[in-house]
């Protein structure tokens, strides 16, 4: 494992975008090319129009945790109570789920 | 000694004193490098041993301690989640905190730790996980109805556990020991454990070795088939 120092006047949000690309990087290892995600915003990940199965979208979740870790320093645990009971799942697709994380980060800087 | 692999690394909660700390000088004299972890500091000197103060049942304070471990380690082959906490009174006289500190400490912690270390295991392609329980589940010791379920509650979900996590070549085993000589009884009064000695097929105290032999038997690599299971110590069944 190998932190990656982020680059001074990279915005949050690239940090975090850069981090979903990361673990997006090292779950296509591991599929199909045909399944293979796409580094997009409107990529899907649950739900209709989603290539992943559950256990898939399990490494990915973890792998994304991780990729902020070392993109961010962070140790974040992205499935939460709230991740679940929200109507619109924050794991519907790439853009959802950086929103949530840069919540979550946002929440974070505000009580430290 | 079992032998995943060079460099494996392994994590024991519970690890400043007890079977804990008899596991981790185990398997660092077996070539392991050992995290132990505990809500207190550790006397144990040993060149690849790192020790962790946490509160297991603290989900952020786990988060964190796993992320320093992938950045120390970065990997981990081996959780054995040892801490655990007793108390031993009659179910009416149990106060309410006494079991929720139980089931925090016990079940909780083996949850948080066995959730977060997977995590960790999934990026090396696989790992073991061994719970502890112990013979009081399925002698359904009286005096025990919290410590028990903490117990029970454990097995169950290291079952589970053991179903989720197989895709991730990741087993998850249980070890349940009879009354060994830690703190963990030392209230026990001398009459009640010699009643419980007598249930056991084999009437004695069990050792810290009887334990090892356990965890060496699931660690083994040769034990990749095996997942899910119970192994209680003295003949309890």
């Amino acid at each position: 494992m190998q932190s990656k120092t982020p680059s001074p006047g990279v915005t949050m949000e690239k940090q975090i975008e850069n981090a979903i690309y990361s673990a997006i990087d090292q779950v296509n290892q591991h599929l199909p090319p045909a399944m293979a995600l796409s580094k997009s915003p409107s990529q899907p990940l649950m739900g209709n129009g989603s290539k992943l199965d559950s256990i898939a979208l399990v490494n990915l979740i973890v792998a994304v945790e991780q990729s902020l870790q070392d993109f961010l320093g962070v140790p974040l645990a992205l499935a939460d109570e709230r991740a679940f009971s929200m109507t619109r799942s924050p794991f519907r697709d790439v853009e959802s789920l950086g929103l949530y994380i840069q919540e979550l980060m946002n929440e974070r800087t505000s009580t430290t | 000694m079992s032998e995943l692999r060079p460099h494996k690394v392994m994590l024991i909660s519970g690890a400043r004193k007890g079977i804990g700390k008899f596991l981790a000088e185990h398997y660092l004299t077996g070539g392991w490098h050992v995290v132990g972890c505990s809500r207190g500091s550790s006397d144990l000197q040993h060149d690849r041993y790192r020790h962790l103060q946490l509160d297991v049942t603290n989900e952020q304070e786990v988060v964190k301690m796993m992320g320093d471990v992938r950045k120390m380690e970065g990997r981990l082959d081996a959780l054995l989640n040892n801490a655990g906490i007793a108390s031993m009174n009659h179910f009416l006289l149990t106060p309410a905190s006494t079991a929720e500190n139980i089931m925090r400490t016990n079940y909780l912690g083996t949850f948080l730790l066995s959730r977060e270390g997977a995590k960790l295991m999934r990026g090396n392609g696989g790992g073991r996980i061994i719970n502890f329980s112990s013979i009081g589940v399925p002698l359904r010791l009286e005096g025990e109805a919290a410590y028990n379920a903490s117990k029970a509650a454990i097995a169950e979900l290291s079952q589970i556990l053991a179903r989720e996590l197989a895709p991730f070549s990741i087993t998850v085993n249980i070890v349940g020991p009879t009354p060994i000589e830690t703190d963990l009884i030392k209230n026990v009064p001398k009459n009640s454990l010699e009643r419980l000695l007598r249930r056991q097929a084999i009437p004695r105290l069990g050792s810290f070795a009887d334990v090892a032999n356990v965890t060496d038997f699931f660690l083994r690599p040769e034990s990749c088939f095996i997942t899910g299971q119970t192994i209680y110590l003295g003949g309890v069944c």
